[in-house]
């Protein structure tokens, strides 16, 4: 007799605890263990956008309408051979003001066959004199982008300079850092009075494409203009044959009515850790924050953009490393910041490595789409 | 049914005369002998006893209070000897004196199981429509229910097998929110505490358990899957008694008797002691030396209780009066949770409770007319917190009036009236993130919240009509129509429904169902917070077919089968409507459509004194059309897709190795439950989780289940009070049956969760 709001939530959450409580659960290596290729983080710079204000004098001032994205790519082979490359494409997609609901980026139908998605958005672009015309970064409203290329090494990510003519080494393409650009067009100060998103505002969907191969293995061509088209072809195939990783990152567009601050990432200063680390020693790590760190304040809403309560960030710290175990792979700014780590070479948390050497990677993120990492090695003695 | 035992005994010399007298000059001293024949152990009257006193001097019988007396008992040393089929045959010698009266209690010892037990599983030819009955008599030495009629049910065709911990109710292939559990016909938000382990109302004062997977009759409605129902009994009117059962899990106590003539009370209360377990786990580890560091921390240790009171009161032989008033609480609190998520929560607290006080007048005018008169006041309160990520509370007061009325027209009609309404006050405090969009990764950065705080008032009333109409000897036709309203989904539907028996030749009956069963949609669905205030009701059609069949003796077989169409099912949608005169996503949308069919078989041994048994088995389909993943509340029941079911429950009685000793088994092998394989994951940067991309349709399979369990029991009965023990093991194999699919961060990995391990239980009851 289903007569008022009785939704039943209970069955399958008391069915899942049941089951933890058995001790039926299978255990796997923990995320924190970087033993491959993998993307750990995307960063943009500002972490949000806007539309130019009518009126620039208005407080708060509004943060800028273009963002630079960045890629953590990680990869345990990066410890002996730290000039081996990769390469991070991303893609965005701009939601349309008159149905924010749009889900190019994120329906499961386009995520199944991501490359149908991106070979999509490059088919479209024009090429004249064998030079593409791409506006790299360039949004396109209820569309997809293409917002530039990153090549990762053991260093970090950053703008490629490709050779891109097999026959000819000389001929290059040094391509900008990855952008995401707000299109003109969208206008979000034109929407309706009552239109929850000029308080919630919208979000960008990046699609970031993260392929062991080099850029070279990924652009190539006679021309500018076939290595544009050979690219989905040969993403598609390099994804098959190597380890790859297909992310989502969201850049927001602030509403024009909110009010809070523009958010901006947090600042990670580095880890600390002891110099020298013995094997199967236990060492706590802790995320060395700026002297006056900005946890922002900002308002949590409703649905409908009402305001619920005023609240201050608080970060979540993702740990990672080559080797070794984690007792915890996250911790928190408003708890206890940092994490232990026991060496390899003790019961449980694996054999030294022959590098001799460990990684250490933390990934901060404030949950309001700023994020923020810091990297370090130490040798195991 | 009937079963006569018959006895040798020397013929009665001199005749037995009527009052038990003898005729005069027969004897030429007489004394005076009085008494009772009762069961040894329960102490209950046995009615029809024969007592032969000096050899065949005197022959008696007990009346219906078990007692007999005569005052023409021979004198001196005088043996006795009392006879009742399925007892043990009793003797002993009484001293008699002339003109002194002599009383005596004998208790007889159960050999047999009854022979006029009541059939332990079986057709109920109720109002002539096929309802399961199970009663609570030797049911609960089943393996693998440790002693919970209740959960005898999940052994029966129809009922997909959910995982463990569950406890739902998935019935012919409908969604579990579909059915619904009543208690002498009101309905209760659970029948089973969490864990799945046990039913949220004594089995001890349970008489029956009524059980229909579809087309149920027309006096209920409201739900377009199956109906479950529980049958409380009365109080004994005769004498007290006392309960006291402990097992590994749960302590149980029960008090009843007389408190008039026309009086009688019970009174029971049932805690499981989950909570004290854990903590002395917890302890020992640290005796022992052992971290307790990766344990979670218990804020409220998993518990629940349950309570039940019951007077009857019989003024008359036409008239019975019931008050009841039960509870169920189950809380747990988890402190300290340590995840690998970055969102995550780090305590939880659930809490399911509910009351009812249920008032009943049974009322029979004349013999062709039945009445009832039910009013039942109910409180219901369910909470999920987790951390300050939700927050889910409601307290809903409901009031349920049931009023019916049958009249005989004759041998060939019935006909009945029935009202079935329920007036209910909920309050709803929630705060949690928006429902996830169908077919679409969810956002990690939403932040948003959907704060709903309201007061819900619904009153639901239902009315229905039924004629049984017999034309022929054999046949029964029962068309029935039933209206339903509600109030706050101000929605009104009309559903009419037939059934039919019909006894082809002695041990032959063909029977058939056909009907509309609405129901109103998840409420959550229509809030506008949440869903769409304009959805309409969700509704199936069901069909049934089949035929029972008596084999031989207490070999019978019952044959179904069903087709049931769904329709207007509720389903996320896309679009976007336009509410008050904004254009807004409509959310939700009654678009869904889908089929359940199967066929199930029954075989049955009645029990018979040394073993009662049944086999069934469920081939059973069902789909749903929806191209949605995701985006809903609750789960629909193609997830429990399970084609082939099959369970075998057997008890043996052993009294030649141990007097009181029975042995049990139940055999379960099902196929797996169907998932969908992930087609990839993706990364979510902002969130640091992977999401996972779920193929179109479900495409693969858990491998098949099969479970063994075994059960011990044995009984001592002493004279006024029996005592058994029991050992029941689930799983005596330890197989690891796959519950569902298990994946590593990124979903490069899996691995099936197991199900119940190996679970003994240990338990003893004492029985005054």
């Amino acid at each position: 007799m289903t007569a008022t709001p009785r939704p039943r939530p209970l069955p399958l959450l008391l069915a899942a605890l049941a089951v933890a409580a058995a001790g039926c659960v299978p255990t796997f290596d923990p995320a924190s263990k970087v033993e491959s290729f993998r993307l750990l983080a995307v960063q943009a710079e500002p972490p949000q956008i806007a539309d130019p204000a009518p009126d620039p004098a208005a407080a708060p001032a509004r943060p800028p309408g273009a963002t630079l994205l960045t890629s953590l790519v990680a990869d345990e082979r990066h410890l002996t051979e730290p000039g081996r490359r990769s390469t991070v494409l991303h893609f965005a997609c701009t939601p349309e003001p008159a149905d924010p609901s749009q889900a190019l980026c994120t329906a499961f139908a386009n995520l199944r066959d991501p490359m149908a998605l991106v070979a999509g958005s490059l088919s479209s672009q024009a090429c004249t004199g064998g030079v593409p015309q791409i506006p790299l970064g360039q949004g396109i409203v209820g569309g997809i982008s293409l917002s530039g290329l990153e090549a990762c090494d053991g260093s970090g990510c950053g703008a490629a300079t490709i050779a891109y003519d097999p026959a000819d080494p000389t001929r290059t393409l040094a391509l900008p850092p990855p952008v995401y650009i707000l299109p003109a067009e969208l206008d979000l100060d034109s929407m309706a009075a009552d239109a929850p998103e000029r308080m919630l505002g919208m979000n960008v969907v990046v699609v970031s494409l993260a392929v062991d191969a080099t850029p070279e293995e990924l652009f190539s061509g006679s021309d500018l203009c076939q290595a544009f088209a050979n690219l989905s072809t040969r993403l598609e195939d390099l994804r098959a044959e190597r380890a790859s990783v297909t992310a989502v990152k969201r850049i927001v567009i602030r509403g024009p009515d909110e009010t809070d601050e523009p958010n901006r990432n947090p600042v990670l200063a580095g880890i600390t850790l002891p110099s020298d680390v013995f094997a199967g020693q236990v060492v706590d790590l802790t995320p060395l924050l700026p002297a006056d760190p900005a946890f922002q304040p900002y308002t949590r809403r409703e649905e409908n953009g009402a305001a619920i309560e005023a609240a201050s960030e608080a970060w979540a710290y993702s740990w990672y490393a080559t080797s070794g175990k984690y007792e915890d792979e996250h911790s928190w700014s408003d708890k206890e910041p940092q994490v232990s780590w026991t060496a390899p070479g003790a019961e449980g948390s694996g054999d030294v490595p022959e590098a001799g050497k460990v990684r250490f990677w933390v990934v901060v993120r404030d949950f309001r789409g700023g994020i923020a990492w810091a990297s370090q090695e130490a040798v195991i003695q | 049914e009937y079963r006569f035992h018959f006895e040798l005994a020397p013929a009665p010399e001199p005749s037995l005369q009527s009052d038990g007298g003898v005729p005069d000059g027969a004897l030429e001293a007489r004394g005076q002998l009085r008494g009772r024949i009762v069961e040894r152990g329960t102490r209950k009257p046995l009615p029809g006893a024969v007592i032969d006193i000096g050899d065949g001097a005197l022959v008696l019988e007990t009346d219906s209070e078990g007692r007999f007396e005569t005052s023409a008992a021979p004198i001196g040393k005088v043996k006795i000897v009392a006879l009742l089929g399925a007892y043990q045959r009793f003797e002993t010698t009484e001293t008699l004196e002339p003109g002194k009266a002599t009383e005596v209690t004998y208790y007889l010892r159960r050999t047999l199981q009854g022979a006029f037990e009541t059939v332990v599983v079986g057709e109920k030819d109720k109002k002539d429509v096929s309802v399961i009955a199970i009663t609570r008599s030797e049911i609960s030495r089943i393996p693998g229910v440790s002693g919970d009629a209740v959960r005898v049910v999940q052994n029966l065709p129809g009922m997909a097998r959910t995982p463990f911990g569950a406890g739902q109710l998935v019935l012919r292939g409908s969604n579990p929110a579909d059915s619904r559990v009543y208690i002498d016909g009101v309905e209760v938000p659970l029948i089973f505490h969490f864990t799945g382990l046990s039913s949220a109302y004594s089995p001890d004062l349970t008489r029956e358990v009524e059980y229909e997977p579809g087309n149920y009759g027309i006096q209920y409605g409201r739900a377009t899957g199956g109906r479950v129902e529980v049958k409380t009994r009365d109080p004994d009117p005769k004498s007290h008694h006392l309960l006291f059962d402990f097992n590994a899990s749960q302590v149980t106590l029960l008090g009843e008797g007389p408190l008039t003539d026309t009086l009688s009370f019970a009174v029971a209360a049932r805690r499981s002691y989950s909570d004290l377990m854990l903590s002395l786990g917890t302890k020992m580890m640290e005796w022992s030396g052992e971290s307790t560091d990766d344990l979670p921390q218990f804020s409220v240790a998993p518990r629940f209780y349950d309570f039940q009171a019951k007077l009857t009161w019989l003024p008359s032989k036409h008239d019975a009066v019931r008050l009841g008033f039960y509870g169920s609480d189950d809380a747990m609190g988890l402190a300290g949770i340590r995840s690998n998520a970055t969102d995550s929560f780090d305590s939880v607290d659930l809490t399911t409770r509910f009351f009812r006080l249920v008032g009943s007048w049974d009322h029979r005018p004349d013999p062709a007319t039945r009445l009832r008169l039910l009013v039942a006041g109910g409180y219901d309160k369910s909470a999920v917190n987790l951390d300050t990520a939700l927050r889910m509370e409601q307290v809903d007061w409901s009031t349920t009036i049931r009023a019916e009325g049958f009249h005989d027209f004759g041998s060939w009609l019935t006909l009945g009236l029935g009202f079935d309404g329920r007036y209910d006050h909920l309050l709803a405090d929630y705060l949690t993130p928006p429902i996830p969009q169908a077919n679409e990764m969810p956002n990690s950065l939403d932040q948003r919240k959907i704060r709903l705080s309201k007061t819900f008032k619904s009153w639901t009333p239902g009315a229905w009509l039924e004629a049984v109409v017999r034309p022929f000897k054999g046949l029964s036709l029962v068309p029935g129509l039933r209206v339903d309203h509600g109030s706050y989904y101000g929605q009104t539907w009309l559903d009419p429904r037939l059934n039919a028996r019909w006894t082809v030749i002695d041990g032959t009956t063909v029977k058939g169902g056909a009907g509309v069963f609405h129901q109103f949609p998840n409420g959550a669905y229509v809030t506008e917070e949440y869903g769409n205030p304009d959805l309409g009701p969700e509704a199936a059609r069901q069909y049934s077919l089949g035929v029972e069949q008596r084999i031989w003796g207490p070999l019978s077989v019952d044959v179904q089968g069903y087709y049931k169409q769904l329709y207007d099912l509720v389903e996320p949608s896309t679009r976007r409507v336009e509410r008050g005169g904004s254009l807004v996503a409509e959310r939700y949308g009654n678009d869904g459509t889908g089929r359940a069919w199967g066929a199930e078989l029954l075989l049955r041994y009645d029990a018979d004194g040394r073993f009662f048994g049944w086999i069934a088995y469920s081939y059973s389909r069902t789909q749903r059309d929806s191209k949605s993943i995701g985006g809903r509340l609750d789960e629909t029941g193609d997830a429990y897709d399970q084609p082939h079911n099959l369970i075998a429950v057997g008890t043996l009685e052993l009294p030649e190795v141990w007097d009181g000793l029975s042995v049990g088994l139940r055999l379960r092998y099902g196929s797996g439950s169907p998932y969908r394989k992930n087609d990839g994951a993706i990364y979510d940067v902002d969130g640091d989780y992977y999401s996972a991309v779920p193929a179109e349709k479900m495409n693969a399979r858990l491998p098949d289940f099969f479970q063994l369990d075994l059960r011990v029991d044995k009984k001592w009965t002493f004279r006024t009070s029996t005592l058994s023990a029991y050992l029941d093991v689930q799983n005596v194999t330890y197989r690891q049956n796959a519950s569902m699919v298990f994946y590593n961060f990124d979903y490069s990995q899996s691995a099936y969760v197991g199900d119940l391990p190996i679970y003994p239980s240990v338990g003893l009851k004492f029985v005054y």
